[in-house]
């Protein structure tokens, strides 16, 4: 009668491969973890830094086709190509874009947060309402945007400067009389 | 009977541990890569954009007071060009050098040169000059042009 040997493993090997069956789970997982983590945090700043792109790409547009700039340090007030009245300007921790009394937000609150709104621009030498336009325009309008680029996990902080020089600048006559 | 594992199939499990820990860190870390070259090139675009602005701005500066040279340089060569916000004026510096942007990490150079003639190094008798504004971050480089005409509103 052939004997059957009756052979498992030991409480103590038990616990070893259970221990190390869990430490090499929660390795796993929690690179896992961070894994997904970076990949939420790269598609929402990309989300977000497109969201603001396409907003500051309008204002640049509008500025550089734009004429009868006038700026103050937190707003600018222009005709745009169509010489319609254009205000852009801060509200709250987004732009509003004025066009005609009709105001709509730049941005969306959920994926950008603008901290900072600021404009500089040139000095022009006339000032007389005799001058032809080229005299009195602005040459170059530059704004400065700190924003904060929202992800789910963080925010990520940007500074962007944009300069512009306006294309109508260097006409006799304003475009829009 | 003492029946263990052997030594290659202790190294084969490690190993099978190890490449997926180290797919998914590799994984983990491309995908921070990839918004930090989003963002480095986005601002890298930029900086090179407002270059030529400013390269246009200048262009038109000249045209509002009559001065010369008409492009803001009367020689062909490599500038710095900024803008101070306290003097509201453009700053035109001669530089071999890529100079400091206001952005760290970022340079910019800018390049006057004759359209028409390259190798014609007075710009005043030009009647287009083409600009390269270059950017330098990292061991990256991004560069943009545009050619300015000799254009007045009385012509």
């Amino acid at each position: 009668m052939a004997s059957t040997s009756m052979k498992g493993f030991t409480l103590l090997e038990s616990i070893i491969v259970l221990a190390l069956f869990v430490l090499a789970i929660t390795i796993a997982s929690q690179v896992y973890v961070n894994m997904m983590s970076s990949a939420i945090i790269a598609q929402s700043f990309q989300l977000g830094l497109d969201n603001f792109r396409f907003g500051a790409e309008k204002i640049w547009n509008e500025i550089k086709n734009g004429s009868d700039f006038r700026a103050g340090l937190e707003g600018i007030d222009f005709k745009d190509r169509h010489c319609r009245d254009i205000t852009v300007y801060k509200s709250g921790y987004n732009l509003n874009f004025r066009i005609n009394n009709r105001i709509m937000p730049l941005f969306d609150n959920e994926l950008v947060k603008v901290n900072s709104f600021r404009i500089y621009t040139d000095q022009p030498q006339g000032g007389s309402a005799d001058d032809p336009y080229y005299k009195i325009a602005y040459k170059l309008i530059v704004i400065e945007y700190q924003i904060e680029i929202k992800t789910k996990k963080m925010n990520i902080p940007l500074t962007i400067r944009q300069t512009i020089a306006p294309l109508n600048s260097v006409l006799i006559d304003k475009p829009c009389r | 009977m003492n029946k263990g594992f052997t030594l290659v199939e202790l190294i084969i499990s490690l190993g099978v541990l190890v490449l997926s820990v180290v797919v998914l860190v590799g994984l983990s870390v491309s995908y921070l890569s990839i918004l930090n070259t989003i963002r480095t090139r986005y601002l890298a675009l930029n900086i090179a954009q407002e270059g030529i602005e400013l390269a246009i701005a200048l262009r038109n500066k000249q045209i509002e007071t009559g001065a010369q040279p008409w492009a803001g340089v009367s020689t062909a060569g490599t500038y710095c060009l900024s803008f101070n916000t306290n003097t509201k004026r453009i700053i035109v510096e001669s530089s071999s050098q890529p100079c400091p942007t206001g952005v760290s990490d970022y340079r910019r150079l800018i390049y006057y040169s004759d359209f028409e003639n390259p190798h014609n190094s007075n710009l005043e008798n030009a009647t287009a000059t083409r600009v390269i504004s270059e950017v330098y971050f990292g061991k990256d480089k991004i560069q943009l042009d545009v050619v300015l005409t000799k254009w007045h509103p009385h012509q």
